[in-house]
């Protein structure tokens, strides 16, 4: 079994080699009087479609049309040498037309949001399988009522076992807010916090006004802070790598859109 | 102290609290033991914790089939052997069409047929078309556990087929009750008949004591099935006939652990480790010099070391593994004898062969004959200790297409789930959910497993492996929704669906209007080009369906 690895340097290898390849065919066509940017763009129009045809492979599963992991190795490498090819087609310089400009713009933040997707994607993965425990996306809103209802018990138990409303007087005030809906939820996507959630370090403040009993309900609590944090940590980064394909996608019918209008334009001007 | 609070005293739960057969009456059980082979059985050889006819009574149950009902199907797993008291059964010795004994005709779509499944395929969820189950109703007599498929036009098969008679003394079934494998066999009631039906506990306790009856079956047992098995063992390899005979004479088998061991693992599973542990039976201890090779004939075993305080899963070893053959390869000439390196313990149900020193010293160890390149357990995995613990502890090591997801690579994109549910009546057939270590879960989908202990119980056979694929799938056509095989399924990856028509509405039972239950699992797409498509549908290689007996495939993926 080939390591992952191995397969990206192969990969990469290929793509390089045929870009360069690529390069010095245009070069050398240039000094031709072929017309490069007809050949560059029936190129670079089969590759896109080939880069859009993996998402109907995605939606029609149960035909045998190969497997996704290889489409996407073909989805990414291809991308990489699209770039190039589209390179070529505008001759690295920044077109001057509006459809032409629109058509650029829309490519590049197609190509953007497909790295971007790309990085995520590993990066995003990698981080969620930290997690304390592994949640299903749709599943996420029912544990937070779940924590929610438990830590209101746990409160106003508090008030019956302590005789005093300090621990129900922070579920109000601090933690009501916290629970009622994903919070920090930039925080977590960027990973910007070190150590625990701010609310334990609150909760264990108020530990010095509790008696025995109280500061057990008062353990259980910081136990949910801390489920809560990681359930937001899980909604912050899977509604992220759910939502980039909502994006890259669109934008993907946009291109091929603009650019069927680029095509029966220039075919329409073409003359001769 | 409230009362509340004060402990519930219950006695204590004994091995015959639920009986084989409740209805066995004192009458039942003299009329058996009145019978052959009973009859010559030296009851005062039975202790007094487990005497005969408590055995009888508690392990046994009579039950009666109508001509041409199927006592058991070829293929099927089962935990009881048969004598028959009244009448006479038929053994078809070839095999019958899947579709008379309540399976499906193995399928695979063609090209046109996956491609045409873009306009066929329901929007409904888990849709069923009724009148397919018209024909299959016909051959199906009785409710729950007590149905019983039968077979139409019984001399037209037995005049197709090959078949042999047995009669009232006889016993069939004995090699499925004393080892994990399937039945042989089809067998049939050959006009009415009366069974008795002994479990394999009960079995093993009659066996233990009853000489004419275990010279009988271990006979039966030599003679059918263990001189293949030596034969296909790389280290009997390239012996004659006559010393293969030799060597199955002098080989014993043996069992350890509990063939029920799916009802206790639940209960098990929520023990600290080393009560686990202690919960599985020794084969042979470490440190104990080796009286034999151990072979692992069905089951699980799990070959551990002394580590500080406990106990070190070293690996598990599976079907066709063998076990102390190292330490034996010591007494070659020149060389000290040493002692077993490892334990080895039963993991839920395990049958073993045991060839004796001797044997292996005069037909393998010998100075004419090379040492065999590799033997089957030998290697050890390169898995790290951890991983192994929680493969064996989960009991995850019987699947041969357990549900693998890197975590470190999956995107929760569930892409895989609708994929499943695409190919599936638009209902997936697995969690994307289930235990995980370091950064692999293993999904809640069916593990196709060695011992599918699923497969017991069936009442119309419709849980059966794929004769081509080895996978375990359902015939919906037969699947009376009883949830036998969902309840015996250890790991939960077995679920009952409320079916419904084209209309999305459920389909009722007529005559107590509860909708119609069916038993759905994951098939591994059996009928679909190109195999699993929850595999297929994954853009990040993130899932595997793997055997986990190929532990070196297992660790090329979990180290990647």
């Amino acid at each position: 079994m080939r390591t992952l690895a191995q397969r990206r340097g192969l990969n990469v290898t290929m793509a390089i080699g045929l870009s360069i390849i690529l390069l010095a065919v245009w070069w050398s066509l240039s000094a031709t009087l072929i017309d490069t940017a007809l050949v560059s763009g029936t190129a670079l129009t089969a590759l896109v479609i080939l880069l859009a045809a993996y998402n109907v492979r995605k939606k029609f599963s149960f035909l045998p049309l190969g497997s996704s992991a290889v489409w996407l190795q073909i989805h990414i490498y291809v991308g990489l040498l699209v770039v190039i090819l589209f390179g070529v087609h505008i001759r690295f310089v920044m077109p001057r037309g509006a459809l032409e400009l629109l058509l650029a713009a829309i490519f590049a933040f197609t190509t953007l949001s497909g790295v971007f997707g790309l990085l995520i994607s590993r990066l995003f993965a990698r981080r969620l399988a930290q997690s304390v425990e592994e949640v299903i996306y749709e599943r996420i809103g029912g544990y937070r009522r779940r924590l929610s209802e438990e830590m209101r018990e746990l409160a106003v138990q508090s008030v019956h076992e302590g005789e005093a409303t300090t621990i129900s007087d922070f579920y109000a005030a601090r933690l009501m807010p916290y629970l009622d809906r994903p919070r920090s939820f930039w925080t977590h996507v960027f990973g910007l916090r070190r150590g625990s959630h701010p609310l334990v370090h609150e909760a264990l403040d108020i530990a010095r006004y509790l008696k025995g009993s109280e500061k057990a309900l008062l353990d259980q609590i910081i136990i949910r802070v801390r489920v809560k944090d990681d359930l937001d940590f899980q909604y912050a980064l899977q509604t992220i790598l759910k939502l980039w394909l909502f994006v890259h996608i669109p934008l993907t019918y946009g291109l091929l859109l603009i650019m069927l209008v680029h095509i029966v334009l220039v075919l329409a001007f073409a003359g001769g | 102290m409230s009362l509340v609070d004060a402990p519930i005293a219950i006695p204590r739960p004994q091995r015959w609290d639920v009986p084989f057969g409740p209805e066995m009456t004192d009458a039942d059980v003299e009329r058996v033991l009145g019978r052959k082979p009973f009859i010559d059985i030296d009851e005062s050889k039975f202790s007094k914790a487990t005497p005969l006819r408590d055995i009888i009574r508690n392990d046994c149950r009579i039950v009666r089939f109508d001509d041409g009902d199927i006592i058991v199907r070829a293929g099927d797993y089962g935990s009881s052997l048969f004598f028959i008291m009244d009448g006479s059964v038929r053994v078809i010795l070839d095999s019958l069409p899947a579709d008379s004994l309540g399976r499906q005709e193995p399928r695979r779509k063609t090209f046109v047929q996956s491609v045409a499944q873009l306009w066929t395929n329901s929007r409904t969820t888990e849709r069923r078309d009724v009148s397919r189950y018209a024909s299959a109703r016909m051959n199906v007599h009785g409710e729950g556990d007590r149905a019983r498929v039968f077979l139409q036009d019984v001399p037209a098969i037995l005049a197709a087929h090959e078949s042999v008679q047995l009669r009232s003394g006889e016993i069939f079934g004995e090699l499925a009750a004393m080892a994990r494998v399937p039945r042989t066999a089809t067998v049939i009631s050959e006009g009415d008949c009366e069974l008795l039906e002994l479990r394999w506990q009960g079995f093993r306790d009659i066996r233990r004591h009853a000489d004419a009856l275990r010279e009988h079956v271990d006979r039966l047992y030599r003679e059918r099935s263990l001189i293949h098995h030596l034969q296909s063992t790389s280290i009997f390899s390239g012996l004659t006939s006559e010393q293969l005979e030799d060597v199955a004479n002098q080989t014993s088998f043996e069992m350890y652990g509990d063939f029920d061991w799916h009802t206790a693992y639940s209960r098990i599973a929520e023990k600290d480790p080393a009560q686990r542990l202690a919960h599985e039976p020794v084969i042979a201890l470490e440190g104990d010099y080796p009286n034999g090779v151990i072979m692992i004939r069905t089951g699980f075993a799990r070959q551990s070391q002394r580590y500080g305080n406990g106990e070190r899963t070293i690996s598990y070893l599976g079907r066709g593994r063998i076990f102390g053959f190292e330490e034996l390869a010591h007494l070659e000439p020149n060389r000290t004898p040493i002692p077993l390196q490892f334990t080895l313990r039963a993991v839920g149900y395990v049958d073993v062969l045991r060839v004796p020193t001797a044997v292996i010293e005069q037909y393998v160890l010998t100075p004419s004959r090379s040492r065999p390149e590799s033997v089957p357990g030998a290697a050890e995995p390169r898995l790290d200790t951890s991983t192994l613990e929680f493969l064996v502890e989960n009991r995850h090591i019987n699947g041969s297409a357990t549900m693998l997801i890197d975590l470190n690579r999956c995107t929760r994109c569930d892409d895989c789930v609708r994929a499943c549910a695409a190919t599936h009546d638009n209902n997936p057939r697995f969690i994307r959910h289930g235990p995980v270590h370091g950064h692999h879960m293993v999904a809640n989908a069916c593990m196709h497993c060695i011992d599918p202990v699923c497969m017991i119980g069936c009442p119309t056979g419709a849980i059966h492996r794929d004769p081509i694929g080895g996978q375990v799938v359902i015939n919906d056509d037969t699947c009376i929704g009883c949830a036998t095989c969902a309840n015996a399924c250890p790991y939960d990856n077995i679920q009952m669906v409320e079916i419904r028509d084209e209309d999305n509405a459920f389909i009722l039972d007529e005559k107590t209007s509860l909708p119609i239950l069916k038993a759905t699992k994951c098939d591994l797409c059996s009928d679909q080009l190109g195999g699993p498509a929850c595999q297929r549908a994954c853009p990040h290689d993130a899932l595997i369906r793997m055997e986990m007996d190929d532990t070196e495939t297992l660790a090329n993926w979990m180290i990647r």
